[in-house]
């Protein structure tokens, strides 16, 4: 029994492949945003004083890391309604792909801190400056730039990972190609082209990383 | 200490010289005994360091400057955010100082574009942007090339001459004559023996210390 290849279906549904691109290319910028508040914020957290604080981080950093990503997100998904929050399946799937790339970025940024001298944070204590002026001035940008290879490549993941939040029904890529599959049963070809949709927006987003290297982490080093 | 006055610190290696100086900014944490800089006592209070560090620079032997900020935004960086002055003015202080130590014309550059001499000299510069009452050096010159020494220490003079307040850990003894109004030589965390340079180095009470001396001597 032959297959014949038909892309026709695919090049009808470009248009609404596309947009699926979009949804994910939103996801994962939202995403990746949420991410990177959590991230430095959770940096500084993780070295305040306060004990029960830096509890609350390695516990969160411990619980996210060691679940699987769709476990999460029904977690969210059916959770978060039982504490009143009901939030649509977009906001979920940002919010879940933020907290699970936060976690990460947590430990990826907390690295480049502790690459970071401590002639740097000694010599901003001397200036008079204080320690959240210290790592907000001083020390975040080299350590930022120290790991910034590490934390694209967790940002590329994330990205991929979004394709999960088809689960939840969230408007990104994978659901849409799911729907054109079950209309069209052309289940290779809508893949074959959803894979290429995948690689283009990777190589897009590594286009958008190298600018902002340009832009913020170019400054010259010995 | 005296208003005006210059200390010159030395000592073997390991006998307390940067801890001493590191515990009058509160870098390091003071076990006994009690500092007053400037009229204020320094405690553990987060005030009283702030009081302190206000008035107290220090250079660093190894520069110690930010290297994603120019020279220009490492000497505006303190007086912004510490002393709140604003962006103007800090820029015409910063300046003004880089001026000073004759680093004017590397303003806009990155540390990594600078020498080891001219990154000390903008350290210095900074240092004096939050317009201290004290200066601590802590072997300013020993992480250069030989020949970057001079630009250094000529920086240090030409500071001492107009009535800073100093206190400088280094080995070179050139300076120490030449500034000093009185050098502490430190052994095994105690003040061994201090006194006025002529005396100190002519003559100098302690076997510990000539011993030291001796060796200082014959490096050089
Ligand atoms: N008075 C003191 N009280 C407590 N600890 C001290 C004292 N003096 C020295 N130490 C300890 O000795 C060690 C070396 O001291 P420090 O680094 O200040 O020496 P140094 O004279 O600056 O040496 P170097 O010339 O190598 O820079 C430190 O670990 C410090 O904690
Ligand atoms: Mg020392």
């Amino acid at each position: 029994m032959g297959y014949t290849l038909d892309f026709s279906v695919v090049w009808h549904a470009m248009p609404a492949l596309l947009w699926g691109c979009v949804g994910t290319l939103g996801l994962a910028l939202a995403g990746m945003t949420l991410a990177m508040v959590i991230g430095v914020a959770g940096v500084a957290a993780r070295d305040s004083k306060a004990a029960w604080l830096r509890a609350i981080v390695i516990g969160f950093v411990e619980v996210v890391r060691n679940t699987p990503f769709l476990v999460q997100i029904f977690f969210l998904f059916f959770a978060l309604p039982l504490i009143g929050l009901k939030l649509n399946p977009t906001a979920t799937a940002i919010i879940a792909l933020g907290v699970n790339g936060g976690a990460y970025a947590i430990e990826i940024i907390r690295g480049g801190v502790q690459s970071i001298h401590k002639g740097q944070v000694e010599a901003g204590y001397a200036l008079g400056l204080h320690k959240g002026q210290v790592f907000r001035f001083i020390v975040l940008k080299p350590a930022l730039r120290a790991i910034y290879p590490s934390l694209t490549g967790q940002f590329i993941m994330l990205t991929l990972t979004s394709s999960i939040c088809s689960a939840v029904s969230a408007y990104e890529l994978t659901s849409v190609a799911q729907r054109i599959e079950s209309d069209t049963f052309r289940s290779f070809e809508v893949y074959f082209s959803v894979t290429f949709l995948y690689l283009a927006i990777s190589w897009l987003l590594m286009l958008g990383f190298a600018a902002i290297s340009h832009r913020f982490f170019s400054y010259p080093t010995r | 200490m005296r208003k005006g006055e210059k200390i010159v610190l030395c000592g073997p290696s390991g006998s307390g010289k940067s801890t001493l100086i590191r515990c009058i900014n509160r870098l390091e944490a003071i076990e006994q005994g009690s500092i007053v800089v400037n009229g204020h006592r320094l405690d553990d209070s987060i005030k009283a360091i702030d009081v302190v560090r206000q008035d107290v620079g220090m250079v660093f032997q190894s520069f110690n400057l930010f290297p994603h900020m120019t020279v220009l935004q490492n000497c505006m960086l303190a007086p912004i955010r510490a002393r709140r002055i604003g962006k103007t003015e800090a820029e015409a202080t910063a300046r003004k100082y880089l001026e000073r130590v004759r680093i004017g014309d590397q303003a806009e550059k990155y540390p990594a574009q600078l020498s080891g001499g001219q990154q000390q000299r903008v350290a210095i510069a900074r240092a004096l942007c939050m317009q201290p009452k004290v200066m601590l050096f802590d072997e300013p010159t020993s992480a250069l090339d030989p020949e970057m020494v001079k630009e250094v220490l000529d920086t240090m003079i030409g500071l001492a001459n107009d009535g800073m307040t100093m206190i400088c850990v280094t080995h070179e003894m050139g300076f120490a004559r030449q500034v000093a109004d009185r050098v502490i030589f430190m052994a095994e965390g105690q003040i061994i023996e201090e006194g006025e340079p002529e005396a100190f180095f002519r003559n100098p009470q302690h076997a510990r210390t000539r011993q030291f001396l001796g060796e200082i001597l014959a490096h050089h």
